[in-house]
């Protein structure tokens, strides 16, 4: 039991991570824009989030520095840049109506380049070592509730032992499902992605809404990248960490249908199959084989889901498509 | 049209036909365009670019030994590309190159290792070479085979194979092929398994330049390279022309696969002479960007992949001489792409800004 | 006017190559007045990594200065982020190419590829750390080196089980309570050996000590890293130790309020609630010797092993304010033991093997090239002699009371 109740824990908080690449890449592809760039900026959030607190800790010194503040301002830099390769993405395809799927390639490209450059700058320019303190770190890492609560048998892990990033992701999955379901707003971002043709002759700006729900899409899925490196990596720079983490989020997409509700607990099923070998053993299955389960399970999912050709179950009609109004 | 109110003093007009020389000067600016932009993190590091460019391009080519390098870089990067151009001529997306490289380089490996003591030279490296051909077929075909029948996104399912695969290799690596217990090395191919060299780089530039040649000639002159032509442009018209986009798409993934493992096995058999895991190391990905600069040109992929190399190896260069770090190159090749994306746009269309209110209908 | 333009390329292309392979090869610069020379360093993390690859960095620039003391000057070629692959390959061609004299390679896994290079630039030195076929090998120009780190795990040990032992004896756990945590990176020698000496010297004080260990299947994974501790920490361990190349473990440790004692680095600073102490190689040690030695142009040592006794091993400050009481006299006492050859680690007296046997026999050498040894009785005088035939571990007994929880690496 107790092992079942460390395994969800862990689960969680990997999860979280794979959580806002999702939730960021639902909102964008809800428009229509097939951003395959999440990878890339998912690094890049990683380098900004971390280099935000980072030097914020550095400016004002460690003593005098605030967890809320650092808190607030690795997010805002995460988003930030984000949102600014959100903007890049959809300056490439929406206005210079350039193929999706290349250009979210070279923006994985060149995020991973812009992340790990970044990181590495960090690492020469501060004289070898880019790591925030250990009044920081708990800020990241730390229960949001009081120990008590905490401490209740069984509920108190599962429900309250995790960190601040994933209630925010909690908020955030149901305010998208709000905004996607229940508000004029999302039912005219919603009939961008289904038909734009027809939100055009309806008067929505399809430019407009193309543009916002990518750009948003970016900084949330950045702010993932910094998660991860704020809490599983330990709030340290790390070279390779996230490499294939942005891609997953892309796979969970599909596997989550398109509904952020989904994302919730379809990223935390996903963090256990990227944890489980450390946890659950399972006799004669070597380790490198069990590594790959994530993969496979997405596999099976990606054939399963086009097996059972489902209306309710299809990508937004126009998704990976641009949208020329001359030829309409 | 009801829509004067949010038409825009710039107005877009797709061009009719453009001469191809303007064409190529609009791409030819881009990447001037890309490199200026490349600058900026240069000069963020507090580098001179100008110096940094200079940097780059010494330590690519200004030794023997450097632009030996550089070839090796670019030699997978050819051949890849040259693998991805019927996928994306067809619009299928396939971005698990990587994983197809990998599958080839395990088929190379398993005779290199366990064969090379049975097999005289020039027999094994041709068994090596078809193995690695049917074995990165196949794993190109699964994700195809998908597609034709249930329209399987094919983005993420040659991704997840990607995964698999270089999980498999990890495996091998700390399984049955292990050497020296708990070392997750695969020990160093015989001799005999061993590609031979020719002018100093192994002789795999002459197995991609041969591809070149005949994939130009596929593309362009026979009725494969037709089809996947017309399924790019539309499958629904080639579905009325009667084509059979199922087992055109698998039988273009396939060959797309088959290239890939050649890849492969140049690169066990005459880069690395060992597999692990991270044998593809990424040229899966920069080729797409290599095929995609190219317009899918055979022939203008031996250029970019020979830019693309030089920047890659300068860059580490850069790296040692001004500590600016090595992943510029991704940074710069990013720029790049972007550029040439964006600058499509100027070819297809043609920009009318409106001058007087009256020529308004 | 295209097809021209084609055919031009595939031209130049060709006389590239040509030109490549056709050029003579550039003599490296002659030999320097003995005063200065070029050496590169080639490592698999950079100093992010708080653990291994910073503890070369700081041994290089340790030696630099005891150099440059004596009128050496160095001039170091760092490379960073180094995978176990073909970029090493280029990495040592352009460390020659660059004009070092001497290239060290800091991962076990550059050395099959350093030994492709070596044989091209036969005057230049290359070595290998923590490897084993350089020593070996018809080539003069390749090394290997490694130190005695089993005997600073020895003491690590000895200071996570007196904190054990505290615990006990103040209630806080149960005897049989008394779990460490072992993060490996796989179940290779150089690791079983560290583990295994890790875990007599805990037990040598706090007898019910066991052990359990996780492999995460990487050298350096710090998320892996972290994750494994945690798992240890919710099977029960209340000690943490690692081979890894992260302070990931130590964070971890702390996170889960448990103790830990690092590799490689001080710890403490990172997670002081929880870092005990840390063992390291003094590489400077090496480095310097080396160098001085090649400079003078005396016989450079093919496979260079020293210990606790030369200073090569090392341990980083003791983190007392929450060491158990006495740890610094014990632990002092033990380091001389060793210095002495009083204490041997591995005493086949004090440990068994395969549910209470006593080990008398084991080889320690390979010699056919089957990775199985089969040379060289590694089992005399009482002891198992470790990094005795050989610089590189090779200990790779399964002791009574260590438990590999994945055992499939």
């Amino acid at each position: 039991m107790t092992t079942l109740i460390a395994l969800v824990v862990a689960a969680v908080t990997f999860g979280t991570v794979l959580m806002f690449g999702t939730l960021g890449e639902i909102l964008t592809e809800k428009s229509g824009n097939l951003n395959l760039g999440v990878e890339g900026i998912m690094y890049m959030g990683g380098a900004f989030g971390l280099g935000g607190a980072f030097y914020y800790e550095k400016a004002v010194g460690a003593a005098a520095s605030n967890g809320t503040v650092a808190l607030i301002i690795a997010i805002v830099a995460a988003f930030a840049i984000g949102a600014l390769a959100g903007l890049i993405f959809s300056f490439i395809t929406v206005t210079l109506r350039a193929n999706q799927n290349v250009t979210g390639l070279a923006l994985t490209i060149f995020g991973t380049g812009v992340g790990q450059f970044t990181g590495e700058f960090m690492r020469v320019k501060e004289g070898g070592y880019v790591a925030l303190s250990n009044n920081l770190k708990e800020v990241f890492v730390k229960p949001i509730f009081p120990q008590a609560l905490v401490n209740i048998p069984v509920v108190g892990k599962l429900l309250f032992s995790h960190n601040i990033f994933l209630y925010l992701g909690l908020i955030l999955a149901l305010v998208m499902h709000f905004y996607l379901t229940k508000t004029r707003s999302g039912l005219y971002l919603r009939s961008v992605g289904e038909s734009p043709s027809t939100a055009d002759t309806a008067g929505i700006n399809i430019t407009v809404y193309k543009y916002l729900a990518t750009i948003i899409g970016g900084g949330i899925s950045a702010i993932g990248g910094m998660v991860y490196i704020t809490t599983t990596a330990g709030c340290v720079w790390n070279h390779e960490g996230l490499a294939g983490v942005g891609w997953l989020a892309v796979a969970l997409v599909i596997f989550c249908m398109w509904k952020p509700l989904n994302a919730v607990w379809g990223s935390i099923l996903f963090g256990a199959l990227m944890i489980m070998y450390l946890r659950l053993y399972i006799p004669g299955l070597p380790t490198e084989i069990y590594k790959i389960l994530p993969y496979v399970v997405t596999v099976i999912v990606l054939v399963l889901s086009s097996m059972r050709n489902n209306r309710e179950k299809q990508p937004p009609m126009s998704l990976g498509l641009n949208y020329f109004r001359e030829e309409r | 049209m009801s829509k004067e109110k949010r038409s825009p003093m710039i107005h877009l007009a797709k061009r009719s036909e453009i001469d191809p020389k303007a064409a190529w000067a609009i791409r030819f600016g881009s990447v001037i365009v890309a490199l200026i932009l490349g600058m900026i993190p240069v000069m963020i590091t507090g580098n001179n670019p100008i110096e940094a460019y200079g940097i780059i391009i010494k330590g690519s080519l200004s030794k023997p030994m450097y632009i030996k390098q550089t070839l090796k870089v670019a030699i997978p990067l050819l051949g890849c590309a040259l693998a991805i151009a019927p996928c994306f001529k067809m619009r299928f997306w396939n971005i698990g190159a990587e994983g197809q490289i990998t599958a080839g380089a395990i088929a190379a490996s398993y005779f290199a290792l366990y064969w090379s003591d049975k097999l005289p030279h020039i027999v094994l490296l041709v068994v090596m070479f078809l193995s690695a051909i049917v074995v990165g077929g196949i794993w190109g075909l699964i994700p195809a085979f998908f597609k034709a029948k249930w329209n399987t996104n094919e983005t993420l399912f040659t991704l997840m194979m990607n995964y698999i695969i270089i999980g498999i290799v990890a495996y091998l690596q700390g399984g049955p092929w292990e050497g020296r217990k708990g070392s997750q090395i695969i020990p160093m191919f015989a001799k005999n398994a061993r590609l031979p060299e020719v002018f100093g780089v192994h002789c795999g530039w002459i197995i991609v330049l041969v591809l070149t040649l005949l994939m130009h000639i596929y593309m362009n002159y026979t009725k494969h390279g037709f089809e996947v032509a017309v399924i790019g442009d539309s499958s629904n018209t080639a579905r009325y022309a009667g084509m059979n986009v199922g087992s055109i798409m698998m039988r273009t993934m396939f060959l797309s696969g088959a290239i890939c493992g050649i890849v492969g096995f140049i690169t066990v058999s005459g880069a690395n002479h060992t597999l692990y895991s991270g044998v593809a190391n990424g040229v899966g990905f920069t080729s797409i960007t290599v095929a995609w600069l190219s317009q899918l040109n055979c022939f203008a992929m031996i250029i970019i992949s020979m830019v693309l190399a030089i920047l890659t190896k300068g860059s580490n260069t850069l790296q040692t001489k001004l500590a600016v770090p090595a992943s510029i190159s991704g940074i710069v090749t990013g720029i790049l792409l972007f550029c040439m994306l964006g600058c499509e746009f100027f070819i297809n269309y043609e920009i009318k800004i409106r001058r007087n209110k009256e020529a308004k209908v | 006017m295209k097809k021209a333009l084609i055919v031009l390329l595939v031209l130049a292309f060709v006389m590239s190559s040509v030109f490549a392979g056709g050029a003579k090869e550039e003599a490296p610069a002659k030999a320097d007045d003995g005063k200065s020379i070029t050496v590169g360093l080639l490592c698999i993390g950079d100093e992010n990594d708080q653990g291994y690859s910073f503890n070369f960095i700081k041994g290089r620039d340790e030696a630099t200065e005891r150099l440059a003391k004596e009128g050496i000057n160095v001039k170091w070629v760092t490379k960073y982020n180094i995978g176990e692959d073909s970029t090493c390959l280029d990495a040592n061609i352009e460390a020659a190419e660059e004009g070092c004299k001497i290239v060290f390679n800091n991962s076990y896994g550059f050395e099959p590829f350093m030994l492709e290079v070596a044989p091209n630039y036969k005057d230049i030195m290359f070595v290998s750390c923590t490897n084993q076929n350089s020593a070996v090998d018809d080539l003069d120009n390749t090394f290997n080196a490694f130190a005695n780190i089993y005997e600073g795990r020895y003491v690590a040990g000895v200071v996570a089980g007196l904190k054990l032992q505290e615990m006990i004896d103040t209630g806080k756990i149960k005897p049989e309570q008394a779990v460490i945590g072992y993060v490996g990176a796989y179940s290779f020698a150089e690791v079983i050996s560290g583990f295994s000496a890790y875990y007599l010297g805990a037990k040598s004080v706090c007898p019910t000590a066991t052990m359990l260990v996780s492999f995460v299947g990487s050298w350096s994974d710090a998320t892996a890293e972290a994750d494994a501790a945690k798992a240890l920490a919710d099977k029960g361990a209340v000690m943490i130790s690692q081979h890894s190349d992260n302070t990931t473990p130590a964070t971890a440790a702390q996170q889960a309020g448990i103790f830990h004692t690092g590799y490689n680095n001080d710890m403490s600073g990172i997670a002081p609630n929880a870092s005990l102490i840390g063992t390291r190689i003094d590489w400077s040690e090496y480095f310097y010797e080396f160098i001085k030695a090649y400079l003078a142009g005396e016989k450079l040592p093919a496979d260079w092993c020293k210990g606790m006794a030369d200073n090569a091993v090392v341990m980083t400050t003791l983190n007392e304010k929450i060491a158990a009481p006495g740890t610094k006299a014990k632990m002092e006492a033990v380091i001389e033991e060793i210095k002495a050859g009083k204490v041997q680690v591995f005493d086949t007296s004090k440990f068994t093997v395969n549910g209470g046997q006593k080990l008398t026999h084991a080889f320690a050498l390979d010699t056919d090239g089957d990775f199985v040894a089969d040379k060289e009785e590694a089992v005399f005088d009482g002891a198992y002699h470790e990094s005795y035939f050989q610089s590189a571990p090779y200990f790779t007994e399964k002791i009574d009371g260590i438990t590999w929880l994945n055992a499939a690496y």
